[in-house]
Formats: structure tokens, C-alpha cells, sequence
């Protein structure tokens, strides 16, 4: 009951969060966290649940952000539409790339999604007619304004925006948390404990593996709609490899093979930058020393540390209930 | 255009030559360590950084400047695996955990030389840059030609050391078989820090070499590792004559045709021909994952 | 009825024959053993019949099916499931965990109804763990039901691996080597099991090296040597056969 209470107070928390912090650089800044909780929430799903590290998420973050960008642009798609499309055309992009890619594991495949990522961004900067290469594509068209109880709401203005990231950042996890919860995510954990076991009960690996990267990837591409929509300009820089390297320590040092982990990253790591700004690239010193302790130190990430017996964790409701009507605790 | 291939294929080797001298070290860790370093390029930004304080704030000459930058960053090599790589491997040794470890390590090298000495772009003084040799077509600074003569007599010392010395057969068996070797004698922890000496001092060199060459800065690092990865991988990784054959022939081909193409096209065929290898025959041209193969 | 038929499989590595024309099938509700000294190439014909590897030649049956080609995962959802000869264990889960990841083919829940965590899902779910504390009470492992697998004694991630292939409603279960390792008492344990699994309806078919289980609970034996069937039959006969006595114990030295 009391863990309960507490939810209901954090999320109560968040969504006056803007209200209280009236200065349109803290709502910047809740809305870059919530994006990246998109991103790192995704890639904990690779990194998490298939136990493989994708060095190429950077460039699944962009390719939504193009795919979003230039519907509106070139197709005069409202944001609506261009959101969803971009999240299932970043999704079949991560299906396609994982159809060889997945065939490896390990390292193999870390470094090919480190090519992966570097092709991309190469094709991004060279199809100059189509994405005006380096110099980005500006202009890209916010998701307008609707009219509520008589006011005009803009979705250029960062209060709304926070509550459309809020909302995207919610399903997300809502989605992700459920997929982990049930056969699916049964699926994933015995692709990446023991594939050949797995396979003998008849879980296939390979199919779980594109599963797990096709959504992660789709949700990844998500994360740059919102992204391109908010910032209304967009360029390679912000999807190259240390972007990828920035998600992926987001998801390490917070935790994974957890949902909470990635949340947790990834707000340190938004937050971390700013309060740390004034230090100019000594923070990086700093976020790379974190991640080799903790790599080190502290594989279950900050997570870890605070996480009790792993038997009443996972017990969720309806597990409570069968073992209720079978007597055990 | 004919004229200027001598020209393009001199500039190739000479490429080849630092692709080799950093590949070496990134395979040979893989190949008798299991490890990928992520870190391997700041290794060689390291090695140019040490060599530019040498000349430059110790006035020692160039050539002993190399010298004192091989064993500089060799120290660097054994810190890495002495304080990284060891640790995990005693508590959590999965693959992607030595990836994460030196993605870490890059990052933090990397910025720690930006905050200590900015981002400014040097070049270490070198006499060689100044002379120039000319035969039929081809120009060359003596420093390009010093670049392929030290790659190729640190290649041979190695080839011969792999193959001929006590420790270089404790290295293969090391490779080929971890346990094996354990069991008959062979010291393993030495042999781990040993090969990151090794490989760490190739990439110093090489940065030595190309500091003065072209420049030394903190992100050189960064771009010097994305094509020792690919050469690793289409040579095989573990396998020391598979970087070579990699190492020249990408740079080969890369010079050849960027007198064709654009230069940012030019990494494309680089990335390609990596994803093609990784998914046909992931092991490389001469590639078993059963050692440093000579 | 036939429930699985292997004809002339045939398997080599590089140069070494494991399988060669190995013939034999095994009929619904027996217990089938397969022995012969090691290196005779029961693992691969396992590995060759439940798909982890495929035949140079031959033809594999099963349940009046070609299999021969079927992938690994596909042969499972047909009904033939096996264990392997190290313990494979989730390491992380708890033994109810990991007994109902075995669940998975007969859990209907489809992605919708997951990602929304539906009615369906969710009552799936708790089918999934209650059909998986039935099979644990039936192997007497109740007591470890949440004792994390990696803290298992060996013998009872042996009876684990059982439980999880149990898990998957085989309606042939091949254990191979489900002795290995295990003292007499667990033995005896094992062999009440396979015999209490057999009468639920499932057919049975061992890799064993241990005779007395063999002898004990099998009706009909397969001997293997040198990758080649040398025998079968019932059991007492292949104790009498001579050649199966010769490849055991050796010939009589000439005085």
C-alpha cells in the first residue's frame, strides 16, 4: 500500500514538475531527460535483456529524427502521422540491419553496429540533397497548437512539449515493462542465458533477437521524432558514436537487465552535464571513470545497490496471486 | 592521371605502414587476451602526445624521442591491463564488459589529454619532414620513408619474436588454448600484460610517426581506431599477417581511390567492406579465433 | 505406433565418421535406451535427431513428419524435446522462473496482448506458473522452488533440466546422460522419475552409460560403437549379446 502511495506522490511529482521549475532552461532540460529515458529505456532492451551492446543506437535515434523531419518537410505530413511512421520505418531499419548483424554476438556484433553507425552517418552527411549533409535540415515544423478550454496551446512553447514527452516517455516504459514481464520477455532472457537451451524448449533465438531489436530500435526512432520536432533543427552531430557511447553508459551505470536502471542513467546522465557544464570536458574525464567502475565495481549499476532479495522484486501481481492459491509464500 | 598512381601507391604504403603498426596491437590483444580494446587508438594519441613532450619540452632528438615513446606507452599498456582488464577478468568476464571497460578508458583518456593540454592542433618537430626524396615520379618526405622502414623492421621483430622466442610460442599457446597452456607452465597473467606492452608501444610509435607527419591532437585517437577495426576484422582478428595484408590493402585501396572520390565517401568503403566480411566469414581473410597466428 | 524413426544416418566431422547409417526408431509410451563407450556418437545422433545438427544423409521421422531438415526450436514445438549432458540452467532465475521459461511454447499470450498487459497475458501467465509448480511437486523439488538455479546441488539441476524439458509438454523426451555424475541414491531418484514420467504418457529415450538404470527401466536398448548400431534389442539379450560384451569389456586375451 505504501509503495503505492509513493508511485502515485513521484508521478504527481513529475507532472507539476514544469509548473514549479518556471525557467524554460529546467523544462529544456526535463525534456532532454525524458528523451533520452526513451532512448536509454530502448537500449537497456539489447543491452538488458538480449545481453548484447549496440555501439549503433546513436544512429537509430537519428534516422527517426530524419524519417520524422523530412515527412513534414518534404511530404507536409502532420506530426501525428510522421511520429508514427518514423517509429515503425526506424523499426523495419532496425530489422533489416539485424537480419545480418544479429547473426553475431559478442563482440562481432558491437563492432558491427559500430560500422553500422558509421555507415549511417556517412549516408546522412553524403545524401546532401536529401538531408543537406552537414549543415542539417532547420525549419522542421513543431507539432502545432490545439485549443483548450478557449486558450491556444503551441507545442512550440516547452510546457506543453514536456507533457507530450511525458506522455511518449509513460507508454514507453508501460510498453517496455510489459513486454519484459511476459512470454516475450521470458524469450529474451533465455536467448541471452543459454540459446541452445533456449532453443530446445523451443524458444528460436534468432527470432527473439529480432524482436527485441526491431522494437528497441522502432522505440529509439520514436525518441528522434520527438527530438526533431522539439529542437526543430536537426544535424549528424547529434546521432554519431559518442552519442551511441553516451546512451550506452547511461544504460550501464544505471542498471541493466532492469527498466529502472536505463530511467535512472539516463536522468544522471542529462542532469550530470548540466550541474558539471562549468567544467568544461573535465566532466567526460569524470563520466569515463564512472563507467569503468562501475563496469568494474558495480556491474548491476546504481540499481544494484539498492536492490533487495531478487525473489520479492519480481513477484508481480498475478504471480502473487497463483502462489496465494498454491499456498507458497 | 596514370602518372600520379607510383605517387598514390607510395602514399599508400606509407598508410599501410601506421594501419599495420596499430592493427598489430588491437589483434594481438584480441587474439591472446579475448579482449577488444576500445581504448587501442588513444594508445597511439598517447604515444604522440608523449613523444611531442619529449622533443618539444625536453629537447631530445627525434629518433630517441621514438624510442623513449615505444617504452612510454608500453608503461600504459601494462596499466591497462594490470588495473582493467585483470579486475574483470577475476569477477566478470563477459565479452561486451571489456568492451564497456575500455569504451570507458577511451573516454576518459581522451578528454583527460584535451583538459591538460586543449585541443589545439600540434605537430612534433621532426628533421625528417624537411628532406625530401624524389625518384622517377614519386616525392616523398624521408619522414614517410622513415614511417614504412620502422613498420617494417618492428613487423619483422615481432614475426621473429612470435615465432622464435620462448615467449613468443608462450603467446601462440596462450592463444590457441588458455587452459592448455596454463597447465603446461605458462604464464598467463604475464603473457596477458605482455601482449598489451606490445601492442601498446606499436600504436605509440605509430603516433610518434604520424604526430610529426600530420598532426597530434586529442581526438586523433578516434580516427585511427574505426580503421584499425576494420583492417582487424577483414585480416582476421588474431592474426598478425592477416593486419598486414588488411592493413596495406585497405590503405591501398583508400588512397587509389580518393584520387577519384570525395573524401568522406572514402570511409564508406572502409565501414562496407567490414560489414561485408563480418557477415560472410566473420573470422577474416586469415582468421581462426585460435591465436596470434604468424 | 512409430513415434520416432531414424534411417541411415550418417554424420562425419572433418574426417571422423560419428553416425554411421545408424538405424532405429522408438515407439510410443517406451522407454528406449541408447548406449555404447564413449565416443560412439550417441551425443551427435541426439544433436543430429532434435536438429542442432543436421545429417550428411539420412532421413530422420518423427510422428509421421520429416524432420530431418527442421530447425531446432521447430523440432521442440513438435513434441520432441531433449536435455543435454552438462547442466544447462537459466543461472539468474529461480527454479519456478526457469521451469516456466520451459512453458513458452504452450503459453498463448501474443505480443498485443503482452505489450498491454492484458487479461489474456496475465492469466496466461499464471497458468504458466502454476502448471510449472505441478511438475516441480512432481519431481519432489518443492523445496528449491525459489532457490536461484546457479545454487543448485548438481543433481538437482540435473532433475532441473528435466523439469524445464518437462515444462515444454514433450510427447517424446530424449535425456541424455540424465545420470552422469549422480551418486546411487539420485540414481535410484532418476529412475523413479523416468519410470513416473513414462506413465504420464510420455515416451522416453536415454543416452546413459550407467547399466543398472539402463537394464532397470528400459524396454528395448540400442548399442553403438564406433558410430555404427552393433545391436538392439531387449535388454537381457544385449547383456548376452557377445559382441556388445566384447566392445565393453574387451576380448579374452589368448593364453
Amino acid at each position: 500500500m505504501r509503495k503505492h502511495a509513493l508511485k502515485a506522490a513521484a508521478i504527481l511529482g513529475i507532472i507539476l514538475l514544469p509548473a514549479l521549475l518556471n525557467e524554460p532552461f529546467y523544462q529544456h532540460i526535463l525534456i532532454t531527460a525524458g528523451i533520452n529515458v526513451i532512448l536509454a529505456v530502448s537500449l537497456g532492451i539489447i543491452v538488458g535483456y538480449l545481453g548484447e551492446l549496440s555501439l549503433g543506437h546513436g544512429a537509430f535515434y537519428g534516422i527517426g529524427a530524419y524519417a520524422s523531419a523530412l515527412l513534414c518537410l518534404k511530404l507536409n505530413l502532420p506530426f501525428a502521422f510522421s511520429f508514427f511512421i518514423a517509429t515503425f520505418f526506424t523499426g523495419f531499419m532496425g530489422y533489416l540491419i539485424g537480419i545480418p548483424a544479429l547473426r553475431l554476438s559478442g563482440h562481432y556484433f558491437a563492432i558491427a553496429t559500430l560500422g553500422f553507425q558509421g555507415i549511417v552517418i556517412l549516408l546522412i552527411i553524403n545524401l546532401v540533397d536529401l538531408t543537406r549533409g552537414p549543415m542539417g535540415l532547420s525549419g522542421i515544423p513543431s507539432p502545432g497548437e490545439f485549443k483548450l478550454f478557449g486558450a491556444t496551446i503551441s507545442f512550440q512553447d516547452k510546457i506543453p512539449y514536456f507533457y507530450l514527452t511525458l506522455v511518449v516517455v509513460l507508454v514507453v516504459l508501460f510498453l517496455t515493462s510489459n513486454l519484459i514481464r511476459f512470454r516475450h520477455g521470458q524469450a529474451f532472457v533465455a536467448t541471452r542465458e543459454d540459446p541452445m537451451l533456449a532453443s530446445s524448449i523451443g524458444v528460436d533465438p534468432r527470432k527473439y533477437r529480432m524482436l527485441a531489436f526491431a522494437i528497441s530500435t522502432a522505440i529509439a526512432g520514436s525518441a528522434g521524432s520527438l527530438y526533431a520536432h522539439y529542437a526543430l533543427f536537426i544535424s549528424p552531430d547529434s546521432f554519431h558514436l559518442p552519442e551511441s557511447i553516451y546512451l550506452a553508459t547511461m544504460v550501464i551505470i544505471g542498471g541493466r537487465g532492469t527498466i529502472a536502471g536505463p530511467v535512472i542513467g539516463a536522468l544522471m546522465l542529462t542532469l550530470l552535464p548540466e550541474v558539471l557544464r562549468f567544467t568544461g570536458n573535465l566532466q567526460f574525464v569524470l563520466y569515463g571513470l564512472m563507467l569503468m567502475i562501475v563496469v568494474i565495481f558495480m556491474p548491476q549499476g546504481i540499481v544494484g545497490i539498492f536492490s533487495k532479495s531478487r525473489k520479492t522484486e519480481d513477484k508481480t501481481p498475478e504471480l502473487i496471486d497463483a502462489a496465494a492459491k498454491h499456498g507458497t509464500p | 592521371m596514370i602518372e600520379f598512381i607510383p605517387q598514390l601507391i607510395a602514399n599508400g604504403i606509407v598508410l599501410g605502414s601506421i594501419y599495420v603498426l596499430v592493427a598489430l596491437g588491437l589483434t594481438m590483444v584480441f587474439g591472446i587476451v579475448d579482449v577488444v580494446n576500445f581504448a587501442h587508438g588513444e594508445f597511439y594519441m598517447l604515444g604522440a602526445f608523449v613523444a611531442f613532450l619529449v622533443v618539444d619540452h625536453l629537447g631530445v632528438p627525434y629518433l630517441p624521442a621514438v624510442l623513449v615513446t615505444g617504452v612510454g606507452t608500453a608503461v600504459f599498456g601494462f596499466a591497462t591491463e594490470k588495473i582493467l582488464i585483470r579486475p574483470l577478468r577475476l569477477r566478470n568476464p563477459h565479452p561486451i564488459n571489456y568492451v564497456l571497460v575500455t569504451v570507458g578508458l577511451s573516454t576518459f583518456l581522451l578528454n583527460g589529454v584535451n583538459v591538460l593540454f586543449g585541443p589545439d592542433l600540434r605537430k612534433i618537430p621532426s628533421p625528417f619532414m624537411k628532406q625530401i626524396l624524389h625518384f622517377s615520379n614519386v616525392y616523398l618526405t624521408v619522414q614517410r620513408l622513415l614511417v614504412f622502414l620502422v613498420a617494417v623492421a618492428l613487423v619483422s621483430l615481432l614475426a621473429y619474436f612470435v615465432k622464435y622466442t620462448a615467449l613468443g610460442s608462450q603467446m601462440r599457446a596462450t592463444a590457441q588454448n588458455f587452459q592448455a597452456a596454463r597447465i603446461v607452465g605458462v604464464n598467463t597473467d604475464r603473457v596477458f600484460f605482455l601482449t598489451f606492452m606490445i601492442g601498446a608501444a606499436l600504436a605509440g610509435v605509430a603516433g610518434a610517426l604520424v604526430g610529426a607527419m600530420f598532426v597530434t591532437e586529442p581526438t586523433m585517437g578516434i580516427h585511427i581506431i574505426v580503421k584499425a577495426f576494420i583492417v582487424v576484422i577483414v585480416g582476421g582478428m588474431g592474426s598478425i599477417s592477416g593486419s598486414i595484408v588488411a592493413g596495406m590493402g585497405l590503405a591501398l585501396v583508400e588512397t587509389l581511390a580518393g584520387a577519384f572520390m570525395p573524401a568522406e565517401f572514402l570511409d564508406i568503403i572502409g565501414f562496407s567492406l567490414m560489414i561485408i566480411v563480418l557477415l560472410t566469414k566473420p573470422t577474416g581473410i586469415f582468421g581462426t579465433k585460435g591465436g596470434a597466428s604468424a | 505406433m512409430e513415434l520416432l524413426k531414424v534411417s541411415n544416418l550418417t554424420k562425419s566431422f572433418g574426417g571422423v565418421v560419428a553416425n554411421s547409417d545408424v538405424s532405429l526408431d522408438i515407439h510410443e509410451h517406451e522407454i528406449v535406451s541408447i548406449i555404447g563407450p564413449n565416443g560412439a556418437g550417441k551425443t551427435t545422433l541426439f544433436n543430429l535427431i532434435t536438429g542442432v545438427d543436421k545429417p550428411d544423409s539420412g532421413n530422420i521421422q518423427f510422428a509421421g513428419e520429416d524432420i530431418t531438415s527442421f530447425p531446432a526450436p521447430k523440432i521442440a514445438s513438435l513434441g520432441l524435446v531433449r536435455t543435454f549432458q552438462q547442466t544447462k540452467i537459466f543461472r539468474d532465475l529461480t527454479v519456478v522462473e526457469a521451469v516456466m521459461t520451459g512453458r513458452h511454447l504452450h503459453d498463448r499470450t501474443t505480443l498485443l496482448a503482452a505489450l498491454l498487459s492484458s487479461p489474456l497475458a496475465r492469466q496466461e501467465k499464471r497458468k504458466s506458473y502454476e502448471k510449472a509448480v505441478d511438475i516441480i511437486e512432481f519431481l519432489g523439488m518443492q523445496a528449491r522452488q525459489d532457490a536461484i538455479t546457479q545454487n543448485l546441488p548438481y543433481g538437482e539441476q540435473k532433475l532441473l533440466n528435466i523439469a524445464i524439458a518437462l515444462a515444454a509438454e514433450p510427447k517424446l523426451l530424449l535425456l541424455d546422460e540424465p545420470a552422469a555424475g549422480t551418486n546411487p541414491i539420485e540414481a535410484k531418484r532418476l529412475m523413479e522419475t523416468i519410470k513416473k514420467i513414462k506413465e504420464t504418457g510420455v515416451t522416453v529415450g536415454l543416452v546413459e552409460h550407467n547399466m543398472r538404470l539402463v537394464m532397470n527401466i528400459s524396454e528395448k536398448v540400442f548399442v553403438l560403437n564406433y558410430g555404427e548400431l552393433i545391436a538392439e534389442g531387449k535388454p537381457e539379450e544385449i547383456l548376452k549379446n557377445a559382441e556388445v560384451v566384447e566392445v565393453y569389456l574387451g576380448r579374452r586375451k589368448r593364453a
